[in-house]
């Protein structure tokens, strides 16, 4: 019982602690940022990796969960007959909530765990100090490109999941179970408003994609330079990230809500 | 060389197809350019709003003009609106301004009744004559307690 | 962290005008796991080292502290009379343009083309036209015998060509100091020659200091000035011969292999043996 204090203390101090070089090295990246020369093909480079090679499982998702969601607001609504508010309900959902965050959580599991797996590798093969013996600076050459692809990648991916989300409501809705075309649309317009969900939206999916930047690629460099290493930095991004994205979701929609 | 080409390619379709969906999404969806022509401010005060919120519609004759900007408690306690209206209207200054409630339970808005006389509202001014929002509850209020004096007599 | 104060250049009673590399009272551990206690160390302008010993005794980790990868507890690190140790970004900058390295696997970008792994540090440096950077590269991969294997990825080569890649790439800044790290691991007996041939050449033409670190007896015996061997946190430090000798059996039993047979003809023309046998003294383990 009485090593139960210390053991907390512990827990907390490295908790602390890896917060602090969490920011240590956002910090490092963005005056990285700030720092000729600018990489224009490495920036390419990684948003092909993260961004285009996303675009399928994003846009597949995004139409899956529309679906589903047209189908059980359907279910609900119609018992009170007033199936006409499902576009409405359904863009809200999507919008304010379910696009930034599955997205989020998508992009983790699909590009955030191979920018660590790719950065931490080379860590493993030394390519990162092959880099610094040339002075180049790894930071700058490796990490920047790739976080920022990350923080650019995100809001993008985040408006196709939200039109294939309402596509696949449509779909669901309208052609499946037979809601007005019309209603749908002209509901789902009015309920949506741009200054509180189109940008709360977007909002949170660039919070988001700077979060994953951050955390995928500080693990990726971090990363203790063996094939366990590797192996655990992945995991450990995806775990981190994932579970940021969530708690962070509440305080925005919190903060941005009223 | 062929390669990263094909990268650019890719990367820059992507791009374009994305700031499309985001453009989408903010506008037919979200509806960000309305706001049709605002630049005509106009106030008016009211002793009950009931749920008149911030942008909420103007409406002539149920076409929308323009939109409440922002909504004060005025130095008398009165609710003071400002609106943002097209500014090539021109509206009698003996227009009135009432909020009224879409259907029955729906949202509130502001419709303008035209007035008579020739001289416009310029911008900055008030209307002269509202109408404030009906307040369900004391309409049936007033309505029981009719009913109530009705039966008595 | 802590430096320990640092006597001047001159006063170290073996420190001379030849000294390219020089470490004083270099203490370096990992958490609880001690590598070096108050190491010294002189590797001599010109000459070929090889640094040897167990594994885990830290070869690799004496070449990253000589350029500037880690950072030692205490202690002076000398490279070309240029301090290493707890220095700004910039200072280490210019010390890492007369230093190259070569690593194990070649630490080649693997999604850059042999060509542009090469003229990357080029192009960082923003001295040449692409013109310029265009003829050294290919000049430089075509004196390692890489000349048609430009546009291929370094996941295309065999081990023997990394390597040579690698070293490619530790030339191409012109330095003076080569530091390379098990240069022949993983190699068939041909590639090592083809890699020994080349370093020995460099010395021989360029004067280029040398140091590596190897596993690898044959070529060792063949190659190395000196031999720097690490072991109990310190370093003894010979000619291949003496280090034979050596009374200390592990030191000794390291060239067993070499018993068998005698090397008919060494791979290097003249390693005088006057300041082989000169150096042979420097010998100093901190932990003995």
């Amino acid at each position: 019982m009485i090593e139960l204090i210390p053991a907390i203390g512990r827990y907390v101090r490295q908790w602390v602690d890896s917060l602090g070089s969490h920011a240590q090295f956002a910090a490092r990246i963005g005056a990285a940022a700030l720092r000729p020369p600018f990489r224009p093909r490495r920036s390419v480079e990684a948003m092909y990796d993260s961004g285009v090679l996303s675009v399928v499982i994003i846009c597949v998702s995004g139409f899956a969960v529309g679906m589903v969601l047209g189908l059980l607001f359907y279910l609900s609504l119609s018992r009170f007959g007033s199936q006409e508010v499902l576009g409405a309900i359904v863009g809200i959902a999507l919008v304010r909530e379910l696009a930034p965050v599955f997205t989020a959580l998508l992009v983790t599991g699909r590009a955030g765990s191979a920018v660590t797996a790719e950065i931490g590798t080379m860590v493993v093969t030394e390519e990162l100090d092959g880099l610094r013996m040339l002075s180049i600076d790894p930071v700058h050459f490796v990490v920047l490109p790739k976080s920022m692809a990350l923080l650019f990648v995100m809001p993008i991916l985040t408006a196709f999941f939200a039109l294939f989300g309402i596509a696949g409501a449509y779909v669901a809705g309208c052609i499946v179970l037979g809601v007005d075309g019309g209603t749908f649309v002209t509901s789902l317009i009015d309920a949506v408003d741009f200054e509180n969900d189109i940008m709360g939206c977007f909002l949170k999916s660039v919070i988001f994609g700077s979060l994953l930047g951050l955390v995928a690629t500080y693990r990726g460099y971090h990363c203790e330079p063996t094939s366990r290493g590797v192996s655990s930095a992945t995991t450990q991004t995806v775990v981190v990230a994932s579970v940021s994205v969530l708690i962070f979701d509440y305080f925005i929609t919190a903060l941005w809500g009223f | 060389m062929n390669s990263s080409k094909k990268l650019d390619w890719f990367v820059g379709i992507f791009v374009l197809l994305g700031l499309g969906a985001m453009a989408t999404l903010s506008i037919s969806i979200g509806g960000a350019t309305y706001s049709g022509k605002g630049g005509l401010t106009l106030y008016a005060t009211f002793d009950e709003i009931g749920g008149l919120k911030d942008r909420a519609p103007v409406l002539i004759a149920g076409v929308k003009v323009g939109l409440v900007e922002s909504i004060h408690l005025s130095e008398d306690y009165r609710a003071k609106v400002r609106m943002d209206v097209d500014d090539t209207l021109v509206l009698p200054f003996d227009s009135s301004a009432s909020i009224r409630t879409a259907g029955l339970l729906g949202d509130q808005f502001i419709h303008i009744e035209l007035g008579a006389e020739e001289e416009a509202l310029k911008a900055g001014e008030e209307f002269a004559y509202t109408e404030d929002a009906l307040v369900i509850e004391s309409l049936i209020g007033k309505l029981v307690h009719n009913l109530g004096i009705e039966k008595d007599e | 962290m802590r430096a320990t104060k640092l006597p001047a250049m001159d006063s170290m009673p073996t420190a001379d005008n030849s000294a390219s590399v020089t470490l004083q009272n270099v203490s370096l551990s990992f958490g609880e796991r001690l590598v070096f206690q108050d190491l010294d160390c002189i590797f001599h302008a010109g000459e070929i080292s090889v640094l040897a010993g167990p594994s885990g005794c830290g070869k690799s980790s004496l070449l990253r502290l000589l350029g500037g990868l880690l950072q030692p507890q205490s202690g002076g690190i000398q490279v070309s009379g240029q301090e290493v140790v707890g220095v700004k970004k910039q200072s280490l900058r210019q010390i890492r343009k007369q230093v190259g390295m070569m690593f194990q696997n070649g630490a080649l970008l693997s999604s850059m083309s042999i060509f542009e792994n090469l003229a990357l540090p080029l192009r960082e440096q923003r001295e040449m036209d692409e013109e310029g950077i265009r003829k050294k590269v290919s000049n430089q991969l075509v004196s390692v015998g890489l000349g048609d294997a430009e546009e291929l990825l370094p996941g295309q080569l065999s081990g023997g060509m990394v390597k040579r890649a690698a070293l490619a790439r530790a030339l191409i800044s012109d330095p003076e100091i080569l530091l390379c790290d098990e240069p022949f691991s993983g190699l068939d007996p041909v590639s090592v020659r083809r890699i020994e041939e080349l370093l020995v050449g460099l010395n021989q033409d360029r004067g280029m200091t040398i140091l590596l670190t190897s596993h690898h007896v044959p070529s060792t015996r063949r190659m190395a000035d000196h031999v720097v061997f690490l072991i109990d946190g310190g370093a003894v430090i010979g000619t291949p011969e003496e280090l034979m000798e050596h009374p200390d059996e592990r030191v000794s039993s390291f060239w067993e292999e070499l018993r068998s047979y005698v090397p008919s003809a060494t791979a290097r023309g003249g390693a005088s043996p006057s300041s082989a046998a000169q150096s042979g003294v420097v010998a100093q383990g901190g932990a003995e």
